[in-house]
Order: structure tokens, then sequence, then C-alpha cells
């Protein structure tokens, strides 16, 4: 009770509110501008909270943080290109629904499931900080193991069209996360010998690569089609029936994206791939995904906010960051002599609760901020493509150099921009590849970790509960898909006997 | 009409183009400083050196009279960030951060960078090494884990904060030092190594005081000793390798060059700006947050400072077998 009071009283200090929603202003502004992310705003404005007492501070760069998810949707499912990497899922149905002339549901579905899967994060957040750390510390390297394999097993659900053109971009996808120095024995993969692959092929540019230039140069070619969904743009806000459909996709997005961001690693984009599989697996009509359904920008979008919020466990109880932007939190907290960490809530409960509430505060303002937003984008539909390109490629451009600074990210985003291209006109798809790209070299780190910490013991997978827990899981999911399709080939083979449909 | 606007262009494109190339003879001919400082970063945002380098700008920026820009160029393992430097214009106006990747990279992996290539500005101070246990780890003190280690050669589970780094050569140097042999774990930096030390999953963390802080601070993380010259008055009942007779000091420092050839008159101008700098009150203080201790040394006794580590580090990471330039 005295928490809560703490918490409040230190957000509705009127500089708290005030920094508080410049932080998610600033936020969604990052989160719409294609790659540019929230990592490089949060460093522009670190040594401005030098001067600014540390609570009020910290409130202004989480608001970023967690407001650039809000806004990463929005060219997502206007133009096809996320403006965050945890939006990559959302164009998958997120840019249909624009094509029928849904892109106002789609806005509002992406910025209600967010302000849920958000607030549900804080919730637990604030009850159970400490236990769910101290849980999260059992997943070691063989968990990781386990759980992403587990994830593997849903890439099937990424695809919507061929299945086998799925796996090889999966396949090519891992292939493209090898790229660099391998981080167990320092050799060096498929670099050519140029440094700036050491670190491998980066994220953004790779995205914006497949999915913004690709997507760029596919509709100028295809620019006269365009008319047929600039001339519709629709009801802005779902209605009832968008809502029962979305309902449950935002209840298992917000757990699963809470429970994913809580684990080391890019948290947010992690879950979204996931819960968008998970939906697809669950969902009555899979057929439908790809092609406009509202679950597939529902669940992704609310879990990538849940996952924000369970990416503050560690830093404000353990004080780990687990990821660039939690590390400058930390960094910023530390220049006011601030330790994040398992004294934080007893030392400085202002602090530990003062951020929690601004998080609620925060996501009530994202939500006033974004929905009345919806009825500007949606015009940004209207803009001739002829005007609209060249200012989508000058913000890729400007984004992904801005990123590390470095011209080689703008080659291979073009390389990636022309691949691209052709994967749309030979019907490839992006996701899987993205997917696979993300998940294998965590996968190999983990497995390689595994056995090092073993010596080379193959039963350390069979010793720990979570593990065959998850392992068993997986396992089940395999064969219950193989007989699954078996099922359907004796199917189609009495169909067949039968005289084929008519 | 049409033709006059097209003139008007043109015009405007060669007035712009030959203001910019003036422009540039004009500053060369001014007194140094008369623009704004690059400060090359060779590592992400949020990290140990980025810390140390954005709590330091806004000071330099007042003692040198001009802007001082943060670039953060991260990727392969710092030679990204070290490459640029080593290949922008030597008018003082690029500044390198130095740690002691500059020594060991040309050994870990084919690079151009070389520290024979920059002109030392000053070196600043440095962050002490440790190895750290969990609390409810059996190796209450030093003692217990090299007796441990000394009995079970190759059973020790050290975790580092990734192949090649400082945390991984730190633990290299405790080997060759007390004669033993760990297992070693890298993991991708700092906060997934102390989760796993935390988990119980590998058996200690070679990794910066620093960094760990909050969870030494908090009694989840015990440090049983650090590597520096003196004990961490962060963790002042952590005794030093040297105290215990095992001669290992890996330290990370941090540490200022520029490329190779800036005028001796500027180098005097960037080293007292520096020295002012990290002598201030207000960096003093951020230091201390960061675990820092800061010792300065001028752009001489830091060329001196690199000879010696080029050869150190050559000798242990050869030694260890690690060479990926051969």
């Amino acid at each position: 009770m005295e928490n809560i009071f703490t918490g409040i009283s230190t957000i509705f200090a009127p500089m708290n509110i005030f920094f508080c929603f410049i932080g998610v202003f600033v936020g969604t502004l990052i989160g719409v501008l294609p790659g540019i992310g929230p990592a490089g705003s949060v460093a522009l404005l670190l040594p401005f909270t030098f001067n600014l007492p540390a609570v009020t501070g910290i409130i202004m760069l989480a608001g970023i943080f967690y407001g650039s998810q809000y806004g990463g949707s929005t060219t997502s499912i206007l133009v096809n290109i996320p403006g965050e990497a945890a939006s990559v899922v959302t164009c998958l149905d997120g840019y249909q629904m624009a094509r029928q002339g849904r892109a106002g549901k789609a806005l509002g579905i992406a910025a209600i499931g967010s302000f849920i899967g958000g607030t549900f994060g804080v919730i637990l957040l604030q009850l159970m900080a400490p236990p769910i750390a101290v849980f999260a510390l059992n997943f070691g390297p063989s968990e990781f193991v386990a759980i992403i394999l587990f994830s593997l097993t849903l890439l099937a659900y990424l695809a919507a069209g061929s299945m086998i053109k799925a796996y090889a971009m999966a396949a090519l996808g891992m292939i493209i996360g090898s790229v660099g120095i391998d981080s167990v024995s320092g050799l060096t993969r498929f670099t050519f010998g140029i440094p700036e692959l050491y670190e491998g092929i980066g994220l953004v540019p790779l995205v914006m690569g497949i999915f913004g230039v690709g997507e760029i140069l596919n509709n100028i070619e295809e620019a006269y089609k365009r008319d047929v969904f600039k001339a519709q743009i629709g009801k802005l806000l779902p209605n009832i029936q968008d809502f029962r459909d979305s309902a449950k996709p935002i209840a298992r997005g917000s757990v699963l994206g809470f429970l994913v961001g809580i684990i080391p690693g890019p948290g947010n984009i992690i879950s979204s791939f996931v819960s968008y599989t998970l939906e697809k697996r669950f969902s009555k009509h899979p057929e439908n995904f790809g092609k406009g359904a509202i679950e597939g920008v529902a669940g992704p979008e609310t879990a990538n906010n849940a996952a924000t919020a369970g990416a503050f466990i560690p830093l404000l109880t353990l004080g780990i960051p687990t990821s660039a932007t939690m590390a400058l939190l930390l960094g910023a907290l530390r220049v006011h002599g601030v330790i994040p960490g398992p004294l934080l809530i007893t030392e400085h409960p202002d602090i530990f609760w003062g951020v929690i509430f601004s998080m609620y505060l925060g996501n009530i303002m994202l939500l006033v901020l974004n929905l009345p937003l919806i009825g500007m984008w949606v015009k940004v539909l209207k803009v001739p493509y002829g005007y609209l390109f060249p200012l989508i490629l000058l913000f890729c451009l400007v984004g992904v150099y801005a990123g590390n600074a470095s011209f080689i990210d703008i080659n291979i985003m073009i390389l990636f921009g022309i691949f691209g291209y052709l994967m749309r006109k030979t019907g490839f798809e992006a996701a899987p590849l993205i997917f696979a790209y993300i998940m294998c070299p965590i996968l190999e780190e983990a497995f390689r970790q595994s056995l090092i910490v073993s010596s080379g013991d193959l039963t350390i997978f069979m010793k720990r509960p979570i593990t065959v827990i998850v392992l068993s899981i997986t396992l089940f999911f395999i064969v219950s898909s193989m007989f699954a399709s078996q099922k359907r080939k004796k199917l189609l083979k009495k169909i067949e006997a039968a005289g084929g449909l008519e | 009409m049409k033709k006059d606007k097209k003139i008007l262009g043109v015009v405007f494109v060669v007035v712009l183009w030959l203001s910019m190339m003036f422009g540039g003879l004009a500053f060369a001919q001014e007194k140094f400083p008369s623009q704004g400082f690059t400060l090359i970063v060779s590592w992400t945002a949020g990290g140990g050196q980025d810390m140390v380098a954005r709590g330091l700008a806004p000071i330099l920026e007042k003692n040198l009279g001009q802007n001082v820009a943060v670039k953060n160029t991260p990727g392969g393992g710092g030679s990204i960030g070290f490459m640029e430097a080593m290949r922008a214009k030597p008018d003082g106006y690029t500044i390198v951060q130095f740690s002691p990747s500059i020594s060991i990279l040309p050994y870990m992996m084919k690079t151009d960078v070389f520290y024979t290539k920059y002109d030392p500005i000053a070196y600043g101070g440095y962050s002490p090494g440790s190895i750290m246990v969990r609390t409810e780890s059996p190796f209450k003190t030093i003692k217990d884990f090299l007796d441990y280690a000394k009995a079970n050669p190759g059973k020790v589970r050290v975790g580092n904060t990734g192949f090649g780094s400082i945390g991984h050569m730190l633990a290299i140097d405790i080997e060759r030092a007390a004669k033993l042999k760990f297992i070693h774990v890298p993991y991708k930096g700092g906060a997934p190594s102390f989760t796993a030390a935390l988990g119980g999953h590998i058996d200690c963390v070679a990794a910066w005081v620093g960094d760990a802080y909050p969870l030494v601070q908090g009694k989840k993380l015990r440090v049983l000793a650090v590597t520096a010259p003196v004990r961490n008055k962060f963790v002042p009942d952590a005794p030093t390798f040297k105290e215990l007779g095992i001669n290992s000091e890996v330290i990370t420092g941090y540490a200022w060059a520029a490329p190779k050839g800036i005028p001796k008159d500027r180098m005097n101008i960037l080293y007292n700006a520096f020295k002012k700098s990290l002598e201030s009150a207000g960096f003093a203080k951020y230091a201390d947050d960061q675990g820092a201790t800061i010792t300065i040394k001028n752009p001489e006794e830091y060329g001196k400072f690199l000879v010696d580590q080029d050869k150190f580090w050559k000798e242990l990471i050869q030694g260890a077998g690690l060479d990926k330039t051969q």
C-alpha cells in the first residue's frame, strides 16, 4: 500500500508527468521512423538526463523504450515496412488489412493490444518482479536450447504459401545468421575478410532491405494497382466483432510476451514471432492468416509490448541489462549514484515504484496519443506513391545509417532490397527467413555453451526439469503434426478414389 | 522563365560547392580548435567504455571550447571504430577511445589495426577485473577457489564476456600466472554471463567489478579477488591477485588517441584538455560511479605503455594458442 502511494506521489509530480510525456512522444516518433531504434535515441538524450533528478530522467528514457514499441506497427501496417524490428510480423497481416481498406482497424487494434499488453506487463512487474527474476535464473543454456527448438517447430506457421519455399528461406536465414565471428572459437564465417561483417549482418539493414527497399521496388512496378486500396480507407476503429476476434490473441500475447521478455536477448522481437505462430496454430481459420487476419496483428503487437515490461525486471531487480537500451538506462541511473539491483526497492523506493507507475501513466498517454493519430496515418495512404516512396526510401537510408554509422549497412540493405524484390516475384516469404536468422545463432550459442559446461556430455539435455518438459512438448508437437499430415494424405487419397473434388 | 530558374539552380549549387571548398580551407588556417570534435567509441552505446566517453564528452567540450560528438561504431570487437579513426584526417578533430583491445585485436583477428598507426593523446584510468561467484557458491575465498582449481584441472567453468573479450583474456592470464586450467564459457557480453553465474550454470565469471557492482552490492555475487595493482574501493575486502603472489594484472583501460600525424601544438592542446577534464571534480564523481580509477599518462608515457602492452598481449595470446592471424 505504501509502495503504491510512493509510486503515485512520484509520478504525479508535474515535472515527472511532463518528462514521461516527452519520453513516450519521442518513443512513438522513433517507432514510426523505420530503422531508427530506441537505443540510439536514448543514447542521444542520455547526457540531458544528467541534469535531471534520477527518477525523472529514467522515467523519460523508459518512455522512449516502450513508446517505440507502439509506433513500430504504424509503418508495418501502412506501407509494409516495419518501424521497429519487433513489428516485422505485423507486416504479414497488418499490411493486408490496409490493402483491404481496414488500415484503421489494424492500427486501432495494434494500439489497444499494445496498451493491454504493456499494462498487463507492468501489473506483473509491480506484483512479482523479484520472484520472477529469481525464477528466470533457472534458464541456463540447455533450457534455451529446448525453448528455441520448440519455437522452431512453429516455423511452419509463419508461411502463408508454399511450405518448401518457407523452409528454403529458413535455411537461408540460418546461413545469414551465421555470418561473422563465431562466438565460441573466434573463427570468422562468411566474412570474406570484410571487418564490417565480423559482427554479423545486422537485423536492421536486413529487415529494412527485404521489407523496406524490396517493397518499394515492387510497388514502383505495381504503382497503378495501388489505386484500388487508395480509394477505400474504411472505418477508423475496430468494431465489436474485431474485438471478439482479438480478445484471445491479446490475452495470450500478454502472458507470452511478458515471459519471453524476462529472458535475456531480443525478447520483444522473439515474442512477436512466437505469438503470431501460436495464434495461427490455435486459430480455427489458419487459412486467413497472411490475408488480413486481425488476430495476426493483435497477438504480436500485444506480445512485444508485454515483453518490454518484462525486460525491466532483470534491470530493476538485479541490475542486469538485457539489451543496449537497458544498459543505457542502467548507465543513466548510475550517473546519479543509484545502483539498480537487489537493493533498489529498499534503498530507492521512489525510483523503483516511480518508474513502474510512470509506465501505467505512459501507456495511457500512448493510447490517447496513438488513437487520434490513426486518422492522420490513414491519410498517408492517400498520398500518391510517387511522392511517398522517395520519402520512405530516405527514412530507410537515414535509419539504417544512424544505427552503426556504417556505409556497409546501407549496402547490405540495398542488396537485400533487391533480394526482397526477387523474393516477392518468385513467391518466397520473408518471415521464415527473419525468424531463422534471429533464432539460429541463439540456438547454436546455447547448444555449444551447454556442451562446454557439461564437458561434451549430451545427457545435460535430459537432466534438467525445465529442459525435459519443454523438449517433450516439442516432440509432441512434431509427432502430432506428422499424424495430422498423414490423416490429410489419407483424406486426399479417399477423395481421389471417389473421383476427385468436383 | 523556366530557363532562368534552371540557371539560378546551377548558380546556387556552384556557390554552395565553392563555399564548402573554401570553407574547408578557411578552417585549416584558423587556430585550433575551430570546429567540433568527433569522439569515436568502438563499442555499442551503454557499455562501460561508452559510459566513460559520454561522461567525459560534456566536460571535454567546456575545456576545448568546441562541441564533442560521441559516435558509436560498434563491430569487429572494436576494430571498425579503430579503423575509421586510423583512416581519418590527422587534423586533431577525430579522436578515438582506446581500450586494451587495441593491443589484443591484432593478434586475435586479421586486421590492419595496430597501435603504431595512431598518435596517443592520453591514458585516463582503468577498471579492475575480477573473479566473481554467486553467494551460494562453495568458494568462500579466493583460496578455496584456487585450491579447488588446482586439484581439478579442466573442471572449473569460468564464464566470460565473449571470445577474445578482455574478460576472456583476464581468465587466460590467471591460468598462465597461477598455472591452472579452466573451461572457458563465452557469453555475449556482461549481462548473460552474470545471469549464468547467478543461476549456477557456471562456477564463476571473469569480468569487471564495475559492470557487476549492482549484484555485488546486493550480495548476489561475491568478488573473490581483483586484478589490479591495488584493492578497489567498491570491494575493499577482495584481495588483489598480486597479494596472493599471482602475477596477473589484466585491467581494462580508458585511453584516447588520434590518427597518426597530429601537429605537435594541436597534440598539446588536446592533451591539456583531456588532463584538465580527467582531473575535474565532475568526472571524478562520474568515474567513481562506474568503478573506474583515474591515473593519467601523458602522450609519451602512454606511448611507452602501448609498446609494453603489445609485447604482453602478443606473448599471452600466442602462449595460449589463440592467435588467429597465423
